[in-house]
């Protein structure tokens, strides 16, 4: 059996007094759809930000590609965030920055393209998210669904091989959910690994792989995603039927 | 009588917590500060992020800098001609009003109002960067945020603080000249005269210098409390708040720790 891509081992996180994660042990596979579920405050974010390295788990290691990036400074985790690519709920652009701007800001960052070449990719990038055009406006000149398709469009130009969504689809109309959807399967299809968080259900189900159910601090439930919709474990049932937290 | 007690230990409490945070927040700006100084020699460097921040934070602040320095001018002019008339030292105004602007009053109320401008103002747009989560898109983009956003604004500080300073200076002594030639009928050129030639060099040093340590605290200061920023729109204005409160304060503080020392080092010299 193949390596997993990542390698969750042990990991516990404290926020004070607060056990956010209590041991978990999960795997990645390289270019599966994974979904963390669970819980408002069940600690989905906080993993989804320490697998690239935006909170250090208190124990526990996170093997990415082998290499342990709990130990990484931040100028050490550079190449890893290189190759993992993050999605914020809210897009996280630039709001002094175009677009364009705000594509073209890793591949600046992270590349010796021309300034050609550059437009090129950022052109490509949007058309890739159904946003051909809007090169020249700014952040609050979209609309929050647009502002998230740009983000995708950020996260995926420097083509990495993971990207992490933090709720990608929660709050936005049906079409924009569908826009996300459609490029993470999309992705997928390229080989890239994804990681989602999300309470959308019906998000989960139309793509997913494999579900990881996170409730008090652990991994309480982890199948494919018709495995866990068929669940008999009445805790699980009951979440994904909105009748328990 | 338990009411009291009851009041007393709140405050007490409140007071011990409040020093907690004090002694928090200043280990925080010292490790900010470490960290920049580490990171501002390392590539790669935001030459042109330094250079919009120039133009943003200093050269943006000249006019209320500027209104300051000729308002202080004018008005110690016209004070001390009033009160020195009386015991017929009018002609001593020049000197006494540009020693007080150049050594004092041009640095500080500068620096006060930058404080005020540009310290708010950094709290305010890096707070908000954090609350709406571009400071983690900085770093899960790859890139450092002390690089791309404290460096060129505690830089820009740093240099723009003097250069505004020394702006101040000379429009503080062009005010007092104007008001001189007015009210007192001192002549410009004499006022001029006698205001260049009373003044040293170390008079311009004592005021210039302090201004670098003060853009500092205005820059480390602003970047800390806007990297701090939790909670919303409240946090923002919170930390908002507490930059101006914090450097305004830190600038008064370092004024006269700078001055005393300025003050040692004269007396050794004479």
């Amino acid at each position: 059996m193949k390596k997993p891509l990542i390698e969750v081992e042990g990991v516990s996180k404290f926020f004070g007094d607060k056990v956010v994660h209590d041991g978990i042990d999960l795997d990645i596979r390289k270019g599966e759809i994974l979904t963390l579920m669970g819980g408002s405050g069940s600690g989905k974010s906080v993993l989804l930000r320490s697998l690239i390295g935006l909170e250090k788990p208190d124990k526990g290691k996170i093997l990415f590609d082998g290499q342990d990036i709990t130990k990484l400074g931040e100028e050490q985790l550079v190449d890893v965030r290189k190759r993992i690519a993050y999605c914020f709920q809210y897009g996280a652009l630039f709001d002094s920055l175009t677009i364009a701007e705000n594509l073209a800001y890793p591949l600046r960052e992270h590349t010796k393209l021309t300034d050609g070449e550059i437009s090129e990719r950022v052109h490509a990038a949007l058309e890739q998210v159904g946003l051909g055009g809007s090169e020249e406006l700014l952040p609050s000149d979209l609309s929050g669904g647009m502002q998230r398709r740009v983000g995708v469009a950020r996260a995926i130009i420097l083509k990495p091989e993971v990207i992490l969504y933090d709720e990608p689809t929660t709050g936005l109309d049906p079409y924009n959910t569908r826009q996300i959807l459609r490029i993470v399967l999309d992705l997928k299809k390229q080989g890239v690994t994804s990681v989602l968080v999300t309470h959308d259900m019906s998000s989960i189900f139309a793509v997913t792989d494999r579900v990881a159910f996170l409730k008090k601090g652990k991994i309480a439930a982890l199948g494919t995603a018709e495995e866990i919709r068929d669940t008999k474990n009445a805790e699980l049932k009951g979440f994904i039927l909105g009748e328990t937290m | 009588m338990e009411k009291t007690k009851q009041l007393l230990n709140h405050t007490s409490r409140r007071s011990v917590s409040a020093m907690f945070r004090a002694v928090e927040s200043f280990g925080g700006a010292m490790n900010l500060t470490y960290a920049t100084a580490r990171a501002l020699f390392k590539r790669p460097f935001y030459f042109r992020l330094f250079l919009d921040q120039c133009y943003q934070l200093g050269f943006k602040s000249l006019s209320l800098t500027s209104i300051t320095a000729l308002s202080t001018g004018m008005v110690m002019t016209l004070q001390f001609g009033l009160g020195l008339e009386r015991f017929g030292g009018k002609l001593y105004v020049p000197k006494i009003v540009g020693l007080s602007i150049l050594r004092e009053l041009g640095p500080i109320l500068t620096c006060l109002m930058l404080a005020g401008r540009v310290g708010s103002g950094i709290a305010a747009e890096i707070g908000s960067m954090k609350v709406t989560q571009q400071i983690d898109a900085i770093r899960a983009l790859g890139t450092d945020p002390i690089k791309r956003i404290v460096i060129p604004r505690v830089l820009a500080m740093f240099i723009l603080a003097p250069m505004c300073t020394l702006f101040a200076d000379i429009v503080g002594i062009f005010g007092g000249i104007f008001i001189a030639s007015i009210e007192l009928n001192i002549p410009a050129s004499f006022y001029f005269h006698e205001a260049l030639v009373g003044l040293r060099m170390v008079d311009f040093l004592v005021g210039i210098s302090k201004t670098f340590v003060f853009g500092l605290i205005i820059g480390i200061t602003g970047c800390y409390f806007g990297l701090q920023t939790e909670g919303g729109t409240q946090g923002v204005g919170q930390s908002t708040t507490r930059a101006v409160v914090t450097s305004s304060s830190l600038v008064v503080i370092a004024d006269f720790i700078l001055t005393k020392v300025w003050w040692i080092y004269e007396r050794g010299l004479q």
